[in-house]
């Protein structure tokens, strides 16, 4: 006994002097890290010193300049954006200054120094590389230069590329081809594989290998920078340069490590065992995962809003929100989100006592029919509104002129518009609320509204006496659901707004990604303003308006008594089917229309406009089918991976009293309020390589950025199904001998088998169709089902668009019936 | 005046037949109690009375006026009764003042008035201090009150009760028994109270309606109920009951499973018929006139409660708890039977017992 003990006590001691070493091995690469940044700094690497560096390097000889300069120009231009215009614009005014000559004259001795051979590549290298500094918006030094070697500007020049580029039997300049396999930087390689869409469609099979290649080279280009940076300082020793490069990931894995033994400290303290738990080492993982993927992003993203250039400077956001176009954006968000909530709110709240608590006709069948709406993709929504309120060819329009005798104008509605946006945000976000509403309303107690009756209300006074204010929280947060799906949604305002103008912040940002590293940055502060909302919205709905939900303790389940609506009753059940009629089935009927025309303007019923080619085409289509297959792929992972944390969860939340449980509980709430384009933004600015981890275009990327924000549908179904099941059902297992793993295979895994079923789905499903974070960070070879079909829509055929997207909505509708079939009917979306 | 007459009521709700042909005639300031398994139809009818449900054929009236039946429907909120919910149905977002003002802020009684007759039928429920509570603040018991002073604060004149005690603890459930009857009593009005507790039933009722499968079983005083049950089923539900399967042959029954022994009858029954026999009617005695072995004895305290093997037939007999000390298992003892109810064997019995929900 005694010895036994004091092994006990041995063991302990180890234990709690391992979290101690952990925590401050932890803390020691932190400190290396954090030395590495200040050497890195110390050393004298700064842009402005490898301006001087490039520069004197340049002087040299004449080939310095193609070894040399190019290269640190594009170095510069990773390191800091506004140095290397200033640079560029120095150095080329400079060269025509010294000569005291025209510019272009001095341009053309320059290169004529470069030699016969390498003057037409020297040529669009610098044409590049003044392409590369400024961009679109090329500054007049630079757009001096550009004109005096060139006598094109610069957008010229991008379509010269481009024409370089896309035809490859005509005469291509090695040069161009070669520039091409230079470039370097996401963000120009991002811009010209969009150009290259815009002008080529994607059917060419020569482009995709192209942009692949670029793709490649954009990620392996990371450690010659690094490499380029020593060679720049000359005196940088070995040991230095092994550092500095990876201080920032040092920094990450120490306070990883750092933050790993804390919580193992705290768990232990917690639970006064001193003893490693394979509970606690499941949770450190979790929490890590979350920490790495959900957090750093999210925080890096903050820093880099305020401290653009390291240190603290507001100018970043001040200039974007100066900016006109930013701040329509901003007031747009505002409006659509805010009207979309009050408008959807207004509709589901009747719609969901109408159809949970009256006698309407076919009240089961609206209510399933408005639930399904919820698992649409809202860009599906958004093309078939398109189709209809296109102010000039739009059917609904069409029909409207006809039955008011107007004239061939116009009009009379407008889909492009504000209001237009805001229609279809509501058609596509009203169940949200509606689930919310309806969910709650299922939950509380009939009797609370009887007593009202008995008490001498009528039904209408008892919804506003009882029922609204019993559903006052659940409507709230239904509404702030709304509002932040409406102001996060990205599908539909580029499908709407866009054409239309309407900007929204979400356009804005996906906008700015594409602009490049300056772009990135800008991006990140238009990010800011939807992460403080959307966290704002999420603290009261979580956690001021958690505490207010009433519990009502239902006695035995009455089917509670259904108002009579009398003489309302066929009116009311003609209002909704006619609701019903133009948000579900003239969208969905359009699409499914459209996809069989051949000409979109006429009628399907018009002579010879009756096909199916669109249908065989798309589906015949490799790249239809590959986007196919990777969704499903990503959404498999995702939601298999995901479930698998879920039921760890879950049994971490139900079925132990471990401190620390409600932390992962409290990160994986917090991804799935974060905007789509919010967590794909975040991912792109920290996993590129710059922390130690590249995962850059590749599926990983997706498929983590599809676990953060719908990780919490999957665990929530799991948690509240493990809440039903009574631990002494597990303890009965337990006390008839069976094993711990034995009684989860046994009794708790399949108790709650459905609702894992459920799990997986819920999180399958929305993974499949994704699309805003899809569009941040698809490359071309794990392009999905989602964005290939929003290719089709701006690119390629209307048509042929609407065809696969009527497929994706029988796939969608199809799994919503398994899943149904698999869980015998207990769930469905 | 409330008097309730339910004529010819039937209540299906589509193949599934809740109530059948149910008739019924409740007097001015009766405690009427609907008793019965659960699923019987008892809830149904309650809520049928309230307004809640339409039946599907037949006629409900209140005080005289036709509230149901044909193309007349008065919906709940103007047949003018109290209700109280099995869940107390307590609005949560209201504070006890609220709640209970609630009937009366709906008939626009001035405010005044609304504050004195609020504070008088909260002193009526002991809840006079609570008024400013909000409902989670309150216990299970209060909630409940709060709901009965809602139900009574407009002063109906019929009440409903849809089994408001059983979500409470026994201790309390048996005081709140009595100050219902208590309230009942003192304000004249009529009860329609729905319980599947039989104790309940026998404490407070005028009046028990004893419904099973649909349809009234039997209706009378406890007293009758429990001592002159018209079948068998009454007799099983309404407290314990052994039966057995006896025959009538010269003033006895006599029992085949017990070896042949025999009670002595003087009964209008003949041929084969079913004795029911309930255990507190059953004694030990020396002149008894059926013997038997005394398998099992369980001493609670109050009672001692006894297995009689007599034949094959297995006999409980509940008797004094003194008695324990005299008797040992596996003695032989003579049983006396103080009383028996005999009914026709029709063969039903067991079917008759089984309870259907």
């Amino acid at each position: 006994m005694q010895t036994s003990l004091q092994t006990r006590n041995r063991a302990a001691l180890a234990v709690k002097l391992l979290v101690i070493l952990l925590f401050l091995l932890g803390v020691g690469i932190i400190f290396n890290g954090v030395q590495a940044m200040r050497l890195y700094k110390q050393s004298g690497f700064s842009s402005e010193s490898a301006y001087q560096a490039v520069y004197h390097l340049s002087k040299a000889t004449d080939s310095a300049w193609d070894e040399t300069l190019l290269p640190g120009l594009k170095a510069l231009s990773y390191v800091d954006r506004q140095r290397v215009d200033d640079v560029t614009a120095a150095l080329l005014s400079s060269t025509w200054e010294k000569q005291k000559k025209g510019s272009g004259e001095a341009l053309e001795e320059l290169l004529a120094s470069a030699g016969d051979n390498a003057r037409e590549e020297l040529q669009y290298k610098l044409l590049y590389a003044s392409y590369l500094t400024a961009g679109p918006k090329v500054s007049t030094a630079n757009r001096k230069a550009v004109t005096a070697l060139t006598g094109e500007d610069a957008a010229s020049f991008r379509a010269e590329l481009l024409k370089c580029l896309l035809d490859e039997t005509a005469e291509v300049p090695k040069a161009a081809q070669k520039l091409v396999g230079d470039l370097e930087g996401t963000e120009r390689e991002a811009m010209l594989m969009q150009t290259l869409f815009v002008s080529a469609g994607s059917q060419d099979a020569g482009v995709t290998e192209w942009v692949n290649m670029l793709k490649k080279t954009v990620r392996d280009k990371g450690a010659q920078l690094d490499a380029f940076r020593m060679i720049a300082r000359g005196e940088v020793n070995a040991l230095q340069q092994l550092v500095v490069g990876h201080g920032r990931t040092a920094i990450l894995i120490g306070v990883l490590v750092s933050v790993d033994a804390l919580l193992l400290a705290l768990l232990m303290m917690g639970e006064r065992v001193w003893k490693l738990d394979v509970k606690w080492l499941i949770i450190l993982l979790i929490v890590d995962f979350l920490l790495l993927f959900q957090m750093l992003p999210l925080v890096y993203m903050l820093f880099k809003a305020f401290f653009p250039n390291g240190s603290f400077s507001l100018e970043t956001i001040r200039r974007l929100y100066t900016y006109s176009l930013n701040l329509d954006a901003v007031k747009n968000t505002l409006v659509a989100a805010t009207m979309t909530m009050i408008f959807g709110t207004l509709l589901a709240f009747p719609l969901a006592w109408l159809v949970g608590r009256t006698d309407l006709y076919g009240r089961k069948f609206f209510r399933a029919l408005f639930v399904l709406t919820y698992m649409v993709p809202p860009y599906v929504g958004a093309m078939a509104w398109l189709r209809l309120l296109n102010p000039n060819v739009g059917t609904m329009n069409r029909w409207l002129r006809a039955l008011l005798h107007l004239s061939n104008a116009p009009g009379p509605l407008n889909v492009y518009t504000l209001p237009g946006m805001i229609w279809v945000l509501t058609s596509f976000y009203y169940p949200y609320a509606f689930i919310t509403i309806s969910r709650a309303m299922e939950k509380m107690d009939p009797s609370l509204e009887e007593a009202s009756r008995i008490s001498g209300a009528s039904p209408l006074k008892t919804v506003f006496t009882v029922t609204l204010p019993m559903m006052l929280p659940s409507l709230i947060s239904g509404a702030l659901l709304v509002f932040v799906s409406a102001m996060s949604c990205y599908g539909i305002p580029s499908i709407i707004g866009s054409p239309g103008r309407v900007h929204t912040v979400t356009t804005r940002i996906v906008e700015y990604v594409s602009l490049g590293q300056q772009g990135l940055n800008d991006a990140t502060g238009m990010a800011v303003f939807l992460m403080v909302l959307a966290v704002i919205i999420l603290f009261i709905s979580d956690v001021v308006l958690a505490r207010r939900q009433y519990i009502t303790v239902s006695g035995k389940s009455v089917q509670p008594t259904l108002v009579e609506l009398r003489k309302w009753r066929v009116p009311l059940t003609v209002l909704v089917s006619l609701f019903a009629v133009l948000v579900i089935l003239i969208p969905f009927a359009t699409i499914l229309l459209t996809s069989f025309k051949v000409d979109v303007g006429k009628s399907v019923l018009a002579n010879a406009n009756f096909t199916l080619t669109n249908w065989k085409t798309v589906f015949a289509r490799v790249e239809t089918l590959n986007s196919l297959k990777n969704s499903l792929l990503y959404a498999s992972v995702a939601a298999t991976v995901g479930i698998v944390i879920a039921c760890t969860m879950s049994y971490l939340l139900q079925r132990t009293r471990i401190r620390g449980r409600k932390l992962p509980d409290f990160m994986i709430t917090l991804g799935s309020g974060t905007p789509s384009v919010v967590i794909a933004l975040g991912l792109i600015m920290t996993m590129k390589g710059n922390f130690g981890i590249n995962i850059y275009n590749t599926a990983y990327i997706m498929i983590i950025a599809y676990l953060i924000k719908y990780l919490m549908m999957g665990m929530r179904t799991v948690v509240s199904a493990m809440s039903q099941i009574h631990v002494s059902l597990e303890e009965s297992s337990q006390v008839s001998g069976a094993s711990w793993l034995r009684t989860m295979f046994k009794i708790t895994g399949p108790l709650i088998f459905p609702s894992i079923a459920a799990g997986w789905f819920l999180i399958f499903i929305p993974c499949f169709y994704e699309l805003s974070m899809t569009t941040l960070l698809y490359s071309s070879t794990t392009k999905t089902i989602g964005f290939q079909l929003y290719e089709y829509w701006t690119f390629t055929s209307q048509p042929m668009s609407c065809a696969m997207a009527f497929g994706i909505l029988l796939i969608v509708v199809l799994l919503n019936f398994i899943l149904n079939r698999l869980t015998k009917g207990e769930f469905s979306i | 005046m409330a008097t309730v007459t339910i004529r010819n009521v039937t209540k299906a709700f589509g193949d599934n037949v809740v109530l059948k042909a149910f008739d019924a005639e409740f007097q001015d300031g009766e405690f009427i109690t609907l008793l019965g398994p659960s699923g019987c139809g008892k809830t149904t009818m309650l809520r049928m009375i309230a307004g809640f449900e339409k039946p599907t054929s037949g006629e409900i009236y209140i005080g005289g006026q036709l509230v149901s039946g044909g193309k007349t429907f008065v919906p709940p909120e103007k047949r003018g009764v109290g209700m109280v919910f099995q869940s107390y149905a307590v609005w949560p977002h209201m504070n006890v003042f609220d709640n209970v003002a609630y009937p009366l802020t709906i008939r626009h009684t001035p405010k005044a008035e609304i504050k004195s007759a609020v504070e008088r039928v909260l002193a009526v429920v002991h809840l006079s201090q609570y008024a400013e509570r909000f409902p989670n603040q309150l216990s299970g018991g209060q909630q409940q009150r709060v709901a009965l002073a809602r139900a009574l604060v407009a002063e109906p004149t019929l009440l409903l009760l849809d089994e408001p005690l059983s979500n409470l603890d026994a201790k309390l459930r048996e005081s709140m028994r009595f100050e219902i009857k208590e309230l009942q009593k003192n304000l004249g009005i009529t009860v329609v109270y729905v319980t599947h507790d039989q104790t309940e039933a026998m404490a407070m009722s005028d009046r028990i309606f004893l419904i099973n499968r649909g349809i009234i079983e039997q209706c009378g005083s406890p007293t009758e109920i429990y001592n002159t049950p018209v079948n068998q089923f009454v007799a099983d539900f309404l407290g314990k009951v052994d039966f057995f399967k006896g025959e009538v042959r010269d003033g006895r029954v006599v029992f085949p499973a017990m070896g042949g022994q025999s009670i002595p009858y003087d009964g209008e029954r003949t041929g084969k018929v079913d004795v029911a026999i309930r255990p507190e009617n059953v004694y030990f005695a020396d002149d008894g006139v059926l013997h038997g072995v005394l398998e099992k004895q369980y001493y609670l305290g109050d009672v001692d409660d006894c297995r009689v093997r007599v034949g094959e037939a297995l006999m409980r007999v509940i008797t004094n708890g003194f008695v324990y000390r005299t008797l040992r298992e596996g003695q032989d003892v003579k049983l006396g039977v103080r009383e028996m109810m005999v009914f026709p064997d029709d063969g039903l019995l067991e079917s008759m017992l089984e309870i259907k929900t």
